[in-house]
């Protein structure tokens, strides 16, 4: 799979080769347009994580949707669950990075870029702070073009594509150690090849 | 969020913490446990561990002071363990002075919303009383005026702020916003944009700035007034005024705040398994705010509820609902100062 990213976007216009504190600062404003529910509260944990993570390891490659060869693994990670809880158990930062690697394992092959489920808030967000952690480049472009509850409501799931296989990673080691379900936001993470292979039906997340 | 327990408190962590503290010379503690709003106890009882290490430790409980959102509810408590020796100092310089001029009656503090909250509330709750100004003018302004829907322009020595009000109560800010000292904070405060931030009457440029601002609040607003209140106000624009309505602007404040109300706010996360216990939890959560109004100072048999509202968290397991109570009742005078 080809990561270099090119400069100019269909309109002509600049996009981006690479994603810094500048660019999640306009993707943090449009996220938030596009999320009138969020916690408010929620959404500032994830642009400050999507921050430190892009002080930690350095600026994301933007990666357009036309340069993928379609046989790489290209990972959607999303946050399921309550906006509300992400905003009271704060985040260690590895969930999504977790996620992705038992993805990896359950696959057999190396996750090649990351990709938003939607551009809602806290997902855009979290899809940059998991390619900056995992060091992989991020797709200029989401599943939905917005934000829609299902998985079902994405463009992954077209034709009958399976989402399958789908990992979830719980906040923090306290959850995992509980018996009982965690009411707890969970980030998952599905992988995606592009196009999406024809396949059994789709699964919801919730 | 839901209640359930995440992990065993470690008293024996908390008190070798306490003692250290306590050898470093710190009295005043703030403590924040995640999912407090929910679920209280292993706050109240960390809180008895460090009251055991630390004799006349000052001890903020976040799920007393903040709202459900971690960082915003810890950063509001450890504020308020901050501000206890001001608010203490405040509060006794007050009652000083105001004996040495002959007066006794017992001392209120206006909250940042106007409400009145009494002397040992405010010593206690320090965070929620920094910057009441602006809502008391406007409040003030308001009774002046008979005017229950406004925007208003509070032109003071300092700065020149904005708020808007409906049904005669400040619009009250619905996201995080930066507290006392400019911290991030969720305190549901009103929201006041400061349209000039220097004293009323400055560079032409401002000036306009100002304007624009003000303009942006009247167009949000449909029917609302322009109201002027502060001593400043003509400088940045309103009619000119004779010396009795020019003294009611400088004293809009004053006046609201010497008859304004004892006000206090509850919010709580309940998980509940039906609407039987709901009723009774929102029961509770009305009763326990009634007795937070007493505790601040209102007289008993005048403390009502204000305001209610309960709403299930979204995308939570169904059962999780958020409450917010507000009560109001008159300040209790003759009581201890």
């Amino acid at each position: 799979m080809s990561v270099a990213p090119h400069t100019a976007g269909p309109a002509g216009r600049a996009r981006p080769r690479w994603l810094t504190a500048v660019e999640l600062e306009h993707l943090a404003v449009g996220a938030r347009v596009l999320a009138v529910g969020t916690e408010e509260s929620a959404y500032r944990v994830a642009l400050d994580w999507a921050g430190a993570e892009l002080a930690a390891h350095g600026p994301v490659p933007l990666l357009p949707p036309d340069r993928l060869d379609g046989v790489g693994l290209c990972v959607a990670v999303t946050l399921a669950g309550a906006s509300a809880a992400l905003a009271e158990q704060l985040p260690a930062g590895d969930e999504p990075m977790k996620a992705v690697r038992a993805v990896e394992r359950l696959v057999g092959r190396p996750a090649e870029a990351v990709v938003a489920l939607n551009t809602a808030a806290e997902n855009a967000l979290i899809a940059l702070a998991t390619a900056a952690r995992c060091g992989l480049p991020l797709v200029d472009g989401d599943g939905c073009g917005r934000v829609l509850p299902l998985l079902e409501q994405t463009v992954f799931t077209l034709a009958g594509a399976a989402p399958a296989p789908l990992a979830s990673a719980p906040p923090a080691e306290t959850w995992s150690q509980s018996s009982r379900p965690a009411a707890a936001s969970r980030i998952w993470c599905a992988p995606w090849s592009w196009p999406p292979e024809a396949g059994r039906s789709s699964r919801a997340t919730r | 969020m839901t209640g359930r327990p995440l992990a065993p408190l470690d008293r024996t962590a908390v008190a070798a913490f306490a003692g250290r503290a306590r050898e470093s010379g710190v009295s005043a503690f703030a403590l924040c446990a995640a999912g407090a709003p929910a679920r209280p106890a292993p706050e109240l009882d960390a809180a008895a561990v460090i009251a055991d290490a630390v004799p006349g430790a000052a001890i903020s409980l976040s799920h007393e002071i903040g709202s459900a959102g971690l960082r915003e509810r810890e950063n509001a408590t450890a504020l308020n363990a901050a501000l206890g020796g001001w608010a203490a100092d405040l509060a006794a310089e007050s009652s000083r002075a105001l004996r040495a001029a002959g007066l006794t009656s017992p001392v209120f503090f206006a909250r940042d919303d106007g409400g009145l909250v009494s002397a040992e509330y405010f010593r206690r709750h320090p965070v929620i009383a920094t910057a009441p100004a602006t809502a008391c003018a406007a409040r003030g302004a308001a009774a002046r005026t008979g005017l229950a829907r406004a925007v208003v322009v509070d032109a003071g020595a300092r700065s020149v702020r904005c708020l808007v009000l409906g049904d005669g109560e400040p619009e009250r800010s619905a996201r995080p916003a930066p507290g006392p000292l400019g911290v991030l904070t969720h305190l549901g405060s009103p929201e006041i944009h400061e349209v000039l931030p220097g004293p009323p009457g400055g560079t032409p440029a401002e000036a306009a700035e100002a304007a624009r601002l003000i303009a942006r609040q009247l167009a949000r607003v449909p029917d609302a007034e322009l109201l002027y209140t502060g001593g400043g106000a003509e400088s940045v624009g309103a009619p000119p005024a004779d010396p009795t309505l020019r003294a009611a602007r400088l004293t809009d404040a004053a006046r609201f705040a010497a008859t304004a109300d004892c006000r206090v706010g509850f919010e709580q996360i309940v998980a509940v398994a039906g609407r039987s216990e709901l009723d009774r939890l929102l029961a509770a959560a009305r009763d326990h705010t009634l007795s937070r109004a007493v505790a601040a100072g209102a007289a008993p048999l005048t403390v009502r509820i204000e305001s209610m509202a309960h709403a299930p968290v979204a995308y939570l397991p169904a059962g999780v609902h958020r409450v917010t109570v507000r009560a109001v009742g008159r300040p209790l005078v003759g009581g201890p100062v």
